[in-house]
């Protein structure tokens, strides 16, 4: 490869971006089969109930109708016990919208209403409804580990056991210890729904025996494989089509095995396609995509020691996430990246982080774009605030004595498998320097105390940490290259592309390795028939998980081409490089061999017509270890900070002039405008700080109240302005060029840092998200 | 969506009679409110018949008209918006119709539409998608779901036939305070007689068959300045938690004559006669300011989820009368 | 024909079209399922994201809250519109030289209310950009790259060059 990179760094314009600006890229919605037929859904109107009658026989006779679903003839997707509003009670499947609305109303449903629980209080009240009976609502992690044994060389954990806590040393002793503590109990962050342009949906065609899906995924091939099982098809008679998705930050995840997931459109539309030998799509409305998008929420208590120069020294976190009815307990280990486990493990010697999900009647949680991470640094970095002002010491600065650094270790949950990890890089200093001088944060940052009159100025900060890297098993992916006579290579991958440009950067890395222009690089990635296997981008790994496979198989191919041309020009391969999509001898740039050349085309019957390379890898790839041992394992994170800066009018309660810089350390930023696009998702934290994202619900009804995007609100182009930092601190070893993640980072930190911002301005600190006006303005005693 | 006939009238006249004569017929204008409601059929009765006004070119117009502004009932907010005239003449109705909305509800949505604009409360509008409608008082249910449930965007002036929801129209509060004629079909009536509280499906006085033809906002004299200000959550694409229009005549210096309204305070846009009637006579100073919104929400009735909308609209009032004398 | 059907004529993207349409169908699903421009989007079905956004005549409107009779005689544009031949429009090379799109599902209604703004102003301010793509929701929250691209179209299309 050529010493200095060609395509990496530089922001070459994206794969498949003429599609989507000229309305030709194809998402799940724009798949059009003749005949196909049309899904809708009756769905609970009680919280908690039982189907005492169902009776579907006029909907079945209606002219039009093909297929009645329910418990009676479904029951893998069906059932008569309804846990939330909105749980499906019955799909009706119907050549089109008209006739399967008529046909609704001809069912007739009669429910047995039972108490519920409509939030984690609720939930946690002594005699409680539960939300699965037998089942209490409130239950442990159960994978709490206690950390025992250090390897005094290495300063990795050699010994884990079960506990009822995760952590390690002894919070007690570290509080007796600490001289300054400080504590908030009831940190809430509200129920907040996963953002989706394009709401949930699938086509499902059966014909001949094969299924083809039209959807969206995150993970085709795993979600195919699974979909197979509890269809009780072959694998190969599947294909998963997923050519563009209409963004999805995690809340689109589909898990067809599981009947309380959110997957229904899924399982209902090849369900039915399977019965019928017909075309069925089911695709969720905005409101169904409000009810079924992943949400999160969740309650904590964080208490942290310090000496008295700042150094932190013991911390103890409690979690109480909302799981809803159904959705994924293991969201919840994220919260523990910003405590003394990863974030604040450079100084943090004693650790006791409490998890627990809580079931209640309300649409599942399962965790969004940060995964429980944003949770964690919302109690977390709240508190770090108020010890900034107990203490006395800076905000910024005292994260920057004691935020995690590289090399630091990891005691968290990312490394499932290991009992520790090396934290591959940090660059969060860098960071916090960058927001300093871009803020004018020394100038700028007055205590609360000193401000006055109806509008306020607020600067807050908050740093965060999210992994990117899952090293356990089950994370195998693969990449397959072809490269032509011509001088183009192909990149088969199915590794998801959401918008967050892992297609681009895929095909940079060819490019590079190649040495060919990035346009001679095409792409293939729209199904599973044609794909190798990838797996599920998620956790924001897909820049450390894909691109091993990516560039392995692209040198693959690159050693297969040097050893043709080694022979033709005689010289040992080694000798030899390709720039600008010629082989030359590295020694004699003079004596030269065109790609096409090297390959021998001389025909139909001659020559290679393609050199393919493949890899595929069990993570992690032995160059993340520390010099090679297994065991000693650098697990690369999403990190940084972010700061903002707003002006509270007291009178109002409303927030002007609101500003989110978010700086990151990406290592490399492989594609920089993709990078900085990255940065902008900062933005959902403003709707989830300001516009009043909480699910709400009706306390006696569990009706979803805001369940569209009126009431609902994603921000818009006029609430805040968003300003990313791009910090580049080479050397991360765990990617082939040094890169580190750029994906869900940006909306851990963002509450914290609106709370600090505002407490800050007023010097009153809101316990509850978001921070509506009326939050505000009963803070500053207007109410 | 339920289907329906739909027929497009060439005059208003033959809207009228097409209504009158439906079971259930439903104008559409620009249509931005109505699709909303037959989407998702928040009506206890299924509209049988839309008749279709939009395209009436008469009643696509601004002009003067003696000591009148005449604007057509089909005349598009984004018109109102930006148009010079209004801008002159009634500042915080321009101000009001860009403040609505988005540009692409701008460009459609006229201001007929907008002053007739069903409310905004989420258990009336509770899509019947997700497990039915919600019977609310105003669908002939037994009680208002909002007073004992959630009510933070709701009235703090009371119930009017036990429903506090409140009218969502920013160009409402702006006609009312402006003492603008509403004509129709039939008669015509004044901004402030426009709106009315009674249940059901309607939030205006119009008649069955009643058709919004124009509205004429009497033209101010020189010292006249008015101004219109919106606290929403969202800057774009948002109803107003509060809206407030207010309207000041100052001769020598004194307050001759002033209005004020509140939208988004009550089933109707809440005129504020005793606060404007503070500012009287009298010269304006931040005291006198300060104590007409005072005046002004000495007889608010909040519920115990909303009483923040109170010190909002105190500081609303604050604002648009300081904007009127800037 | 069933009962209520109605003949609807239209132009779309400059051609004349004349189809039988239902009169509760929004005219988003006229152009996706009968006519098969499926560029525009539904995203939100209630006027409150503009990814249905089409120009009729030179006015940015949502398809999604518009029946589709009221488009009756009127000419219609959609993003399938704007390409000529195998060359993008100007704001569609802006929206590739500044990564205006992420995921890509909001870029067609996007694309369009920028076109309905450069139609009638072709300098704007940073301020008209926004307010005049205010009705447009990226949840990929990419609005810095589309203000970049809307600011480098209207300077391509002034002849400015980028």
């Amino acid at each position: 490869m050529a010493e200095k990179l060609k395509v990496l760094g530089k922001s070459v314009h994206q794969k498949t971006a003429l599609e989507r600006v000229n309305g030709s890229a194809r998402y799940y919605s724009d798949f059009q089969l003749p005949g196909t037929l049309i899904t809708r859904f009756i769905r609970s109107p009680y919280p908690k109930a039982k189907v005492t009658k169902l009776d579907t026989e006029a909907a079945e006779a209606l002219p039009g109708v093909e297929l009645v679903m329910s418990y009676k003839n479904f029951p893998q997707t069906f059932r008569d016990t309804m846990h939330y509003v909105g749980e499906q009670v019955v799909a009706v499947v119907a050549v089109d919208e008209d006739v399967a609305e008529e046909a609704l109303e001809l069912v007739r449903v009669e429910y047995e209403e039972y108490p519920a629980v409509l939030s984690i209080e609720e939930a946690l009240a002594p005699d409680a409804p539960e939300v699965f009976e037998g089942e209490p609502n409130c239950h442990d992690w159960e994978f709490h580990y206690y950390l025992s044994e250090k390897d005094p060389e290495s300063g990795l954990w050699t010994k884990k056991d079960h506990a009822d806590f995760h952590g390690f040393g002894n919070v007690d002793e570290g509080f007796a210890e600490s001289d300054v503590i400080v504590e908030a109990e009831g940190l809430k962050y509200a129920y907040t729904k996963s953002p989706a342009m394009n709401p949930r949906g699938a086509l499902a065609h059966f014909n001949s025996g094969k299924l083809t899906v039209y959807t969206h995924s995150q993970g085709m091939h795993h979600e195919k494989t699974v979909l197979a099982g509890v269809l009780g098809l072959n694998v190969t008679d599947v294909n998963y089509v997923c050519e563009y998705i209409g963004s999805s930050f995690g809340g689109k995840i589909a898990e067809p095995s599981d009947i309380n997931h959110p997957t229904h459109y899924l399982i209902v539309a090849c369900l039915a396609s399977i019965e019928l030998s017909k075309p069925v799509r089911c695709v969720y409305t905005r409101e169904e995509e409000m009810l079924c998008g992943w949400s999160r929420g969740s309650l904590s208590n964080v208490k942290i020691g310090f000496k008295s120069d700042g150094t932190l020294h013991a911390i103890s976190y409690d979690n109480w996430m909302e799981m809803g009815s159904g959705g994924d307990k293991w969201t919840i280990k994220n919260s523990l990246l910003a405590t003394g486990t990863t974030l604040y493990s450079r100084n943090c010697k004693h650790m006791r982080g409490k998890l627990r999900y809580v079931h209640t009647n309300r649409f599942l949680s399962s965790g969004w774009q940060g995964y429980g991470a944003p949770e964690g640094h919302y109690g977390v970095e709240v508190v770090m605030d108020m010890a900034a002002e107990k203490l006395g010491i800076d905000p910024i600065e005292l994260r920057r004595m004691n935020h995690m650094r590289g090399g630091d270790i990891d005691a968290g949950y990312d490394p499932l498998s290991y009992k520790s990890c090396y934290i591959s890089s940090s660059g969060i200093s860098e960071c916090l320097d960058a927001l300093e001088e871009r803020a004018d944060w020394k100038k700028r940052w007055k205590p609360p105390a000193e401000k006055s009159g109806r509008y306020r100025e607020g600067l807050g900060i908050a740093i965060f940490c999210m992994g990117a890297g899952r090293p356990g098993p089950g994370n195998n992916t693969s990449a397959e290259v072809k490269l032509f006579p011509d001088g183009t290579a192909k990149l088969y991958s199915a590794l998801a592309e959401m918008g967050q440009g892992q297609h681009t950067v895929q095909c940079q890395i060819v490019a590079e390795v190649l040495g060919i222009p990035y346009k001679k690089v095409g792409l293939v990635w729209q199904e599973t028939d044609s794909t190798p296997w990838a797996s599920i981008a998620a956790s924001s790994i897909g820049t450390w998980l894909q691109s091993w496979p990516t560039y392995e198989a692209a040198r693959d191919v690159r050693m297969q081409l040097l050893t043709l041309a080694a022979e033709l020009i005689g010289v040992d391969a080694e000798k030899l490089d390709i720039d600008d999509s010629m082989i030359f001898v590295k020694d004699d740039p003079s004596r030269t061999l065109s790609i096409g050349e090297a390959m021998g085309v001389l025909g139909i019957y001659g020559g290679k017509h393609e050199l393919i390379g493949y890899y595929s890898h069990e993570v992690p790839h032995p160059r993340c270890l520390k010099d090679g041992k297994p065991g000693q394992l650098y697990i690369p994170k999403e990190k940084g900070a972010q700061l903002v800066s707003l002006i509270v009018d007291t009178e109002t309660g409303l927030c002007h002039d609101v500003k989110v810089i978010n700086a990151q350390d990406v290592g490399r930023a492989m594609n920089p405008k993709i990078v900085e696009g990255q940065f902008l998702n900062a933005r959902h934290g403003v709707e989830n700080a300001l516009l009043g994202s909480d699910c709400i619900v009706d306390k006696k009804n569990g009706r979803l109240l805001n369940g569209n995007w009126i009431d609902y609100k994603p921000t818009s182009f006029l609430d805040c302005d968003i300003d990313p930092i791009i910090i580049e601190k080479p050397g991360d070893p765990t990617h082939p060029f040094g890169a580190t993640a750029c994906g869900e980072g940006a909306a851990c930190p963002t509450l914290a840092a609106f709370s600090n911002a505002i407490y800050n301005a007023i010097g009153v600190r809101i316990k509850e998200t978001p921070f509506t006006p009326d939050k505000i303005l009963a803070a500053l005693g207007k109410v | 969506m339920k289907t329906f006939d739909y027929i497009k009238a060439n005059s208003l006249d033959e809207a009228g009679a097409i209504l009158a004569a439906s079971a259930n017929g439903a104008i559409h204008s620009g249509g931005t409110d109505l699709m909303g409601c037959l989407r998702d059929r928040i009506w206890m009765e299924d509209v049988d018949v839309v008749v279709s006004v939009a395209s009436i070119e008469e009643l696509k117009h601004i002009r003067k008209d003696g000591d009148a502004l005449k604007i057509g009932a089909m005349t598009t907010l984004a018109d109102i918006a930006a148009s010079a005239l209004v801008k002159e003449s009634c500042r915080m109705l321009a101000q009001a119709a860009q403040a609505t909305a988005s540009p692409q509800l701008r460009n459609v949505g006229t201001i007929a539409g907008n002053i007739c604009q069903e409310n905004r409360c989420w258990y009336y509008r509770y899509s019947y998608r997700i497990g039915g409608i919600i019977e609310c008082i105003r669908k002939g249910g037994k009680k208002c779901l909002a007073v004992g449930g959630d009510h933070r965007y709701h009235s703090i002036f009371g119930a009017v036939n036990r429903c506090v929801a409140v009218n969502p129209s920013d160009t409402a509060p702006a006609l009312v305070a402006a003492d603008a004629t509403i004509a129709t079909t039939k008669r015509n009536i004044s901004a402030r007689e426009f709106f009315t509280g009674e249940n059901g499906k309607s939030s205006t006085v119009l008649e069955k068959g009643e058709i919004v033809k124009e509205i004429s906002v009497p033209l101010s004299g020189d010292g006249v300045r008015s101004a219109f200000k919106k606290v929403a959550l969202r800057k774009s694409i948002d109803f107003a938690i509060i809206s407030c229009a207010a309207q000041i005549a100052l001769s020598g210096g004194r307050v001759e004559n002033a209005t004020i309204c509140l939208g988004g305070v009550h089933v109707n846009p809440r005129p504020m006669d005793e606060a404007a009637g503070v500012l009287k006579g009298e010269a304006l100073s931040d005291e006198l300011i300060e104590c007409a919104a005072n005046v002004a929400l000495e007889g608010a009735k909040p519920l115990k989820g909303n009483r923040y909308k109170v010190q909002i609209a105190k500081a609303i009032i604050l604002d648009t009368l300081s904007d009127c004398i800037l | 024909m069933s009962a209520n059907e109605k003949v609807l004529s239209l132009t779309v993207n400059g051609e004349p079209k004349k189809l039988l349409v239902k009169p509760h169908w929004m005219l988003s699903r006229v152009l996706r399922e009968e006519l098969h421009h499926t560029g525009t989007k539904e995203a939100c079905g209630e006027g409150a994201c503009g990814a249905c956004t089409v120009l009729i005549g030179d006015k940015a409107v949502l398809s999604c809250m518009t029946l589709a009779l009221e488009a009756e005689g009127k000419c219609v544009e959609t993003i399938e519109g704007l390409m000529s031949g195998k060359n993008p429009h100007p704001i569609q090379e802006a929206w590739l030289e500044e990564f205006g799109a992420q995921c890509g599902f909001c870029s067609p209604g996007m694309i369009m209310s920028a076109k309905a703004l450069l139609l009638r102003n072709p300098n704007p301010t940073v301020g008209e950009v926004r307010e005049a793509m205010a009705g447009n929701i990226c949840v990929c929250s990419n609005y810095e790259h589309i203000e970049a691209a809307v600011l480098s179209a209207a300077r391509k299309m002034r002849g400015e060059g980028a």
